[in-house]
């Protein structure tokens, strides 16, 4: 091979490379393609850790997000939404008739919450979606996250907000899985309460009642992945 | 000029009000920004002393390897997750630019070497791939990316349709036109030809 022709060999298989390392960066190593995919994927390898954020119901009354020995079935709202917001409430309504308050000891260690990223929603505000939407507590909370703590909770989790002028906020909505231990274990599409109610019960099955240690985490994971 | 030309346009895109403003929807994003930026790069790239141009020639037979990198960049700059984090986080949107800058000066440098094929093929791949995926936004009843909403979506996708007909309609344009003639033509055809160095040139 002439000096010439290897140098263009050279060059092709250099191209070659930055090609398959520029798509691979921007697909998360050809996995996904957008950025719910990647924080499902993300979540999914490694359990994120929620931080602690107020939570407050229409009574003042503290939501926490996680429980121990619980699985926490998470969902982002603003009560002004009429579109995404409202269709997640009746799915939530959905798990909450199939988890028919509790008839079995997985569906016991299930709880619903609903947070309100909305600084505009008040205590009645909050109190009227609740009763429209049929939340019935202890299985269902609704509550309103406080201002200071907003933003760190709703980057935890990946949700982005756009205002829109006809519904009032946009997200990308879904269900959020946070273990007893406090950390997001699973992101499922919000087309997808089947598939949510599925894995709220593998993920009670294989988390032990005492829930929050890392190690019990790592079992759980690796339970589940078998 | 053609590298004053180039940094301007590459810093009229993606310094801070302007950037705010064409990143605020989806359309200003995907339909100036990053047009503007692969201009940059085409125009820096023209920028190149002859020599330097001279140099890369055996590294880019035909124009194959810079073809195939810019289009790589290109269509990893337009993975929605990428548009995504490159609206919430600055040193992303500052590597999409580079990337895009980076694809409009490969483009460039291999345009020449390509020919009348190899820019078939390019233009014909890229077109694809603007409507493609332009049709996807368009017709998507799903947002695709969480930061824009579903008009503003759809309209980016009309638009990228609008990008590759018109893209495929100035390259079939440009060729009915008549080569260059005069002594820059003939200056530029003879470098073009030149052999890389002395050495090259013995029998």
């Amino acid at each position: 091979m002439t000096r010439r022709a290897a140098t263009g060999v050279a060059g092709t298989v250099a191209a070659t490379v930055l090609a398959v390392a520029a798509l691979a960066w921007s697909t998360q190593g050809f996995r996904v393609l957008t950025l719910d995919g990647a924080r499902a994927a993300a979540v999914a390898n490694r359990p994120r850790p929620v931080p602690s954020a107020h939570v407050q119901d229409a009574d003042g009354a503290a939501i926490p997000i996680a429980v121990p020995g619980m699985v926490t079935v998470v969902d982002f709202v603003s009560t002004a939404c009429l579109s995404v917001c409202l269709a997640q409430g009746s799915e939530f309504a959905l798990l909450q008739d199939s988890l028919g308050g509790g008839a079995t000891s997985a569906d016991r260690r299930i709880r619903l919450v609903t947070v309100s990223f909305d600084p505009d929603d008040d205590a009645s505000r909050l109190r009227g979606w609740a009763e429209a939407q049929g939340a019935t507590a202890p299985s269902w909370r609704v509550g309103r996250v406080a201002a200071d703590d907003r933003r760190r909770l709703l980057e935890t989790f990946g949700i982005v907000l756009v205002r829109d002028p006809v519904a009032g906020w946009r997200h990308n909505a879904a269900f959020h899985l946070v273990d007893g231990g406090g950390a997001v274990r699973r992101i499922i599409a919000a087309n997808d309460p089947v598939g949510a109610l599925r894995a709220a019960r593998l993920l009670v099955d294989v988390a032990p009642d005492a829930g929050p240690t890392e190690r019990s985490g790592r079992l759980a994971a690796d339970r589940a992945a078998r | 000029m053609r590298l004053a030309s180039a940094i301007a346009l590459a810093g009229l895109a993606m310094a801070t009000p302007c950037r705010d403003v064409l990143e605020r929807t989806m359309a200003g994003h995907m339909l100036v920004q990053y047009p503007v930026l692969l201009a940059a790069g085409w125009c820096g790239a023209r920028a190149l002393p002859w020599r330097a141009l001279r140099r890369l020639r055996p590294w880019n037979p035909a124009g194959a390897p810079g073809l195939l990198a810019a289009l790589a960049l290109l269509t990893a700059t337009m993975v929605p997750r990428v548009i995504d984090l490159a609206v919430a986080n600055p040193a992303v949107d500052v590597i999409k630019a580079a990337m895009l800058v980076a694809a409009g000066g490969l483009a460039s440098v291999a345009w020449r070497p390509a020919g009348r094929l190899g820019q078939a093929f390019a233009v014909g791949n890229a077109a694809w791939m603007l409507a493609a995926g332009g049709l996807v936004l368009a017709e998507s009843p799903a947002r695709v990316c969480a930061s824009y909403l579903e008009g503003d979506q759809a309209r980016a996708g009309f638009g990228l349709v609008a990008w590759a007909i018109a893209g495929s309609v100035a390259w079939l344009a440009s060729l009915r036109r008549r080569p260059r003639k005069g002594v820059r033509a003939r200056l530029t055809a003879a470098r073009d030809r030149a052999p890389l160095s002395p050495r090259a040139s013995r029998p």
